[in-house]
């Protein structure tokens, strides 16, 4: 009966626990910490998750899908083959194969999780995450968000006390937190972000720019081709640093057309990016009314910010150097791990106490003075301490009114067409003149980022609930029921020999991005391989297994694949 | 109670006492466990820090005239640091090509100055966004001092400009040379490079307040929430399709308002069908007088009906408003015409709120 703590990131995710005083981090059965976040489905209508279905994406981009998370909170469906699923389901896949990595590490069944989001994620989003754990089929006991996991993680580590501006970038999503960390109180002073920016959109921009630059459309290539080209701009981002100018050949329209990548291209082209990260900065010193000064350290947290451009843009800003001190990808899903173990009430982590806030403004909609509709009347302000639970009272406007309706939403703008609807509610009220009897509109935001909004009509004591259940991709119960024994029934991909099926898929990929002797190659090193796979000789194999996998790296590397 | 006793502790100035104290009672009401409490324990530490930083100092002069020697010693600090870094060969380095970095900046800073006066004076390109685009691919848009620089350059432009068309424009007269002002996408563009809501206060500082909200509650207005649409591109793999969406949103509140309107067209129809129904009766009635009478009045009845069909179709509101007189008439005048009209005067009450809806 374990509760384990949950990294589900855009491009990869993971998983720790707490266990005897100390942090675990799981491997999965390729023995590695990250697991990416991609689903596909195989022949036999199996469930496979993970790096060999990264390798799929290229050889089986139909029936294998990545970057889900950003579809979230959306009505979004991704078809799979012959079955679709939403974005809460495909993470529901992800987080399943990582229950089974923590359960047979720990030898016990998992009931209980704490799940990472985004700070900056809204009520929609989260709640599609929570909807994610329990079709997972466990309980999600809070969530944290990914600044504060990667702040524990931290604090907890160094014992530093301190104020802290925590710069997390990831693959689809930016976060900007100030915490304070003092005789074990982390608190939260204020959290801004982005959610649309993030490693994924560096390479989407340079996908963009190459196509343009050769005058080709993304629908003239094939799924393949523009796979290709993604894989070689991912691999060319990461080592854009070291070089001044490199041709890189690129697959189009089965043509190969030389491309010139310089550094200098690299810079120009994400600095429109760069420049969106000081505005959540700027809005999170000012909600936290500090000074770019008071910070004592900022600190850089997810797989983006290893660019070094980011990190000079970020020098350039706050006048100093950040520091990365913790592996930047693992760091959030170890204080998702310390979450875990704080709910679990650890000993050693009896003395910890973590203070968050909300990150959006959430309210209501009301009539201004010259009773135009469509204004909005903020309940909770943004970056309030949570859980907090605030109440405002909202009159009828005419006589005899015999209605009124409530609606939700969520976000900075003085107009509510410019927020985001969480939802409305529909009370009815007595009959009287304008303006005489109240409603009471409380608006109840706990530890996880959700809220419940309660109200009460004063005249009749009558009372109206609501967690936001008219929110895009919301199920009710018995939905609920049908997707888990959906899920339920979905096989995964068999646990054992998942070494041996993700160097043949990589084989696979390798294949297809390469032509002529090189192929050849790959297709007799196949060969040779699933032959001594078939002799079923432990020792052979795992001397095949390193031969293979270091004659597929030594290719890689070669091609820049 | 107040703070101190919420924090048990006795009042004081001192932020690290404060800060002790609040820790402490936190243990005690956590607040996954005891929200209640934990609002008010923060509240009141919050309060308490805001207290003690604000809080008048019994000895403030001494106060100054420490922290002026403070600065003084940093400073001179600061000179002793430079001066024993300066004997080093490597310092002497640094600062010639921190200097060389510099002042390639300055000249860089220079061009851009020429290049925003160029498309500023361009009337043709200043609205065009490409022309504006070597500024959100420019090294110095990520200096935060250039950044800033540029942007009150800029900004100073944009107000000169849309001053003078304004001006121009309330004399009666067209921009000469056929130019515009610089508009509102080119001026969102522009504050996607330099964020200029964040420097309201510098803004304010530098131009006059009235112009400056103008453009700062533009930039607010349209501003566009990035939203799902943009996530379908990012995902990999296999193929998104959006399944009809439940939640409500600007799209869903106009299919509301067309079926008021569906409902209201049955009702519109239904009362029609009860006019010819009665109108029978009455004509037969203008009949027994004369037919002259009966033609007369059904002439008048069928210009009526087609002036509502009419109305409803195209939903022209003014249309369907000349209705309005029509109703009264029928209450007043005709005797036997009262129950339609009065029926006609609640739909046309319906109808108006219907389009007090729809403007929104």
């Amino acid at each position: 009966m374990a509760i384990i703590g949950i990294d589900l990131g855009t491009t990869n995710s993971a998983c720790c626990v707490w266990q005897d005083d100390e942090l675990i981090k799981v491997p999965n059965a390729l023995d590695s910490y990250l697991t990416p976040s991609v689903v596909g489905i195989d022949e036999d209508q199996n469930v496979i998750v993970g790096q060999i279905a990264k390798e799929r994406l290229l050889t089986h981009s139909e029936k294998t899908v990545a970057v889900f998370k950003r579809l979230m909170g959306s009505e979004h469906v991704v078809k799979l083959g012959s079955k679709s699923f939403s974005a809460p389901e495909l993470s529901a896949l992800v987080i399943k194969s990582l229950i089974k990595d923590a359960e047979t590490l720990l030898e016990e069944t998992v009931t209980e999780a704490v799940i990472s989001v985004p700070a900056y994620f809204n009520e929609n989003q989260r709640a599609a995450t929570k909807l994610a754990g329990e079709l997972a089929g466990i309980k999600v006991r809070r969530l944290i968000n990914e600044p504060t996991a990667a702040a524990m993680a931290y604090g907890l580590n160094k014992r530093d006390e301190g104020t802290f501006l925590i710069l997390d970038m990831g693959g689809g999503t930016f976060d900007v937190s100030i915490l304070e960390y003092f005789s074990g109180v982390m608190e939260v002073h204020a959290c801004s972000g982005d959610n649309f920016l993030g490693g994924e959109d560096f390479v989407q921009v340079m996908i963009d720019d190459v196509l343009n630059q050769l005058n080709v459309t993304k629908s003239e290539l094939t799924k393949q081709e523009h796979h290709l080209i993604y894989l070689q701009m991912e691999s060319l981002k990461k080592r854009i640093d070291q070089i001044e100018e490199e041709t890189l050949q690129l697959q189009i329209n089965n043509k190969y057309v030389d491309f010139k990548a310089s550094n200098q291209w690299f810079m120009s082209l994400i600095n429109p990016l760069l420049l969106r990260v000081k505005k959540p900065i700027q809005s999170a010193l000012q909600d936290a009314d500090m000074s770019p000064s008071e910070i004592d350290e900022v600190i850089l947290v997810g797989g983006a910010t290893r660019l070094r451009q980011f990190r000079v843009a970020i020098a350039k800003l706050f006048g100093r150097l950040p520091s990365c001190d913790l592996d930047p990808d693992t760091v959030v899903g170890i204080g998702a791990g310390i979450q875990a173990g704080l709910l679990a009430e650890n000993q050693a982590l009896q003395d910890v106490v973590l203070t968050d806030v909300c990150p959006y403004t959430l309210g209501t909609e009301v009539l201004d003075q010259n009773y135009n509709p469509g204004v909005f009347l903020p309940v909770i302000e943004r970056n309030t301490v949570v859980p907090v639970s605030i109440e405002k009272k909202v009159y009828t406007v005419n006589d005899n009114q015999k209605q009124i309706l409530v609606k939700i939403f969520q976000g900075e703008n003085r107009l509510v067409e410019k927020n985001v609807c969480l939802g409305f509610l529909n009370v009815p009220v007595p009959k009287a003149k304008a303006g005489e009897h109240p409603i009471t509109v409380r608006y109840s935001y706990d530890m996880s980022g959700l809220l419940v909004v309660d109200i009460t009509i004063e005249a009749t004591g009558a009372k109206f609930n609501k967690i936001i259940e008219n929110a895009p991709g919301a199920l009710s119960e018995k939905e609920k029921q049908k997707v888990l024994s959906k899920l339920d029934k979905i096989k995964f991909h068999p646990r054992d020999n998942q070494k041996n099926k993700q160097l043949i898929a990589k084989a696979d990929r390798l294949y297809e991005s390469y032509l002529g002797e090189a192929r050849e190659l790959i297709a007799i090193s196949v060969t040779n391989f699933e032959r001594v796979l078939e002799e079923q000789n432990e020792i052979a194999i795992k001397k095949a297994q390193v031969k293979f996998s270091n004659f597929l790296e030594a290719l890689e590397i070669e091609g820049r694949f | 109670m107040s703070v101190w006793d919420i924090l048990k502790i006795q009042e004081t100035k001192d932020v690290k006492a404060i800060k002790a104290a609040y820790a402490n009672q936190l243990k005690v009401s956590r607040p996954d466990a005891h929200p209640e409490a934990f609002q008010t324990l923060h509240s009141a530490y919050k309060s308490a820090l805001n207290w003690a930083k604000t809080a008048p100092e019994a000895s403030s002069g001494v106060n100054i005239s420490i922290e002026t020697s403070s600065i003084e010693d940093i400073s001179s600090e600061q000179d002793v640091v430079v001066e024993a870094a300066k004997d080093s060969d490597t310092f002497d380095e640094m600062e010639h090509e921190r200097q060389a970095e510099l002042d390639e900046m300055q000249v860089e800073y220079q061009h851009h100055i020429e290049e925003i006066t160029k498309v500023f004076d361009d009337k043709a390109a200043r609205n065009n966004i490409s022309a504006w685009q070597f500024l959100q691919h420019s090294q110095l848009a990520l200096e935060p001092h250039y950044n800033t620089q540029l942007g009150m350059f800029v900004f100073e432009n944009i107000l000169q400009i849309n001053q003078k068309f304004e001006q121009l424009r309330q004399e009666g007269k067209r921009y000469s040379g056929g130019g515009e002002n610089i508009s509102n996408e080119t001026i969102l563009y522009l504050d996607s490079v330099f964020n200029w809501r964040s420097q309201a206060h510098s803004l304010y500082y530098f131009f006059a307040e009235q112009e400056v909200l103008k453009i700062l509650n533009l930039i607010e207005a349209h501003e566009h929430i990035t939203d799902a649409s943009y996530a379908i591109n990012s995902v990999q793999g296999a193929k998104v399709t959006e399944k009809k969406s439940q939640s409500i949103n600007q799209a869903d509140e106009y299919m509301i308002a067309v079926e008021v309107m569906a409902r209201l067209k049955t009702l519109t129809y239904r009362s029609f069908c009860a006019c010819l129904l009665i109108s029978g009766i009455l004509i037969t009635e203008f009949l027994n007088q004369g037919i002259e009478g009966g033609v007369q009045f059904l002439r008048v009845f069928l210009v009526v009906l087609l002036i509502q069909v009419i109305g409803v179709s195209i939903r022209n509101k003014y249309i369907i408003y000349s209705m309005w007189p029509v109703s009264i008439l029928f209450i007043l005048c005709f005797p036997i015409m009262t129950p339609i009209g009065i029926t006609m005067f609640l739909y046309l009450k319906k109808v108006r709120v219907y389009f007090k809806y729809e403007q929104r």
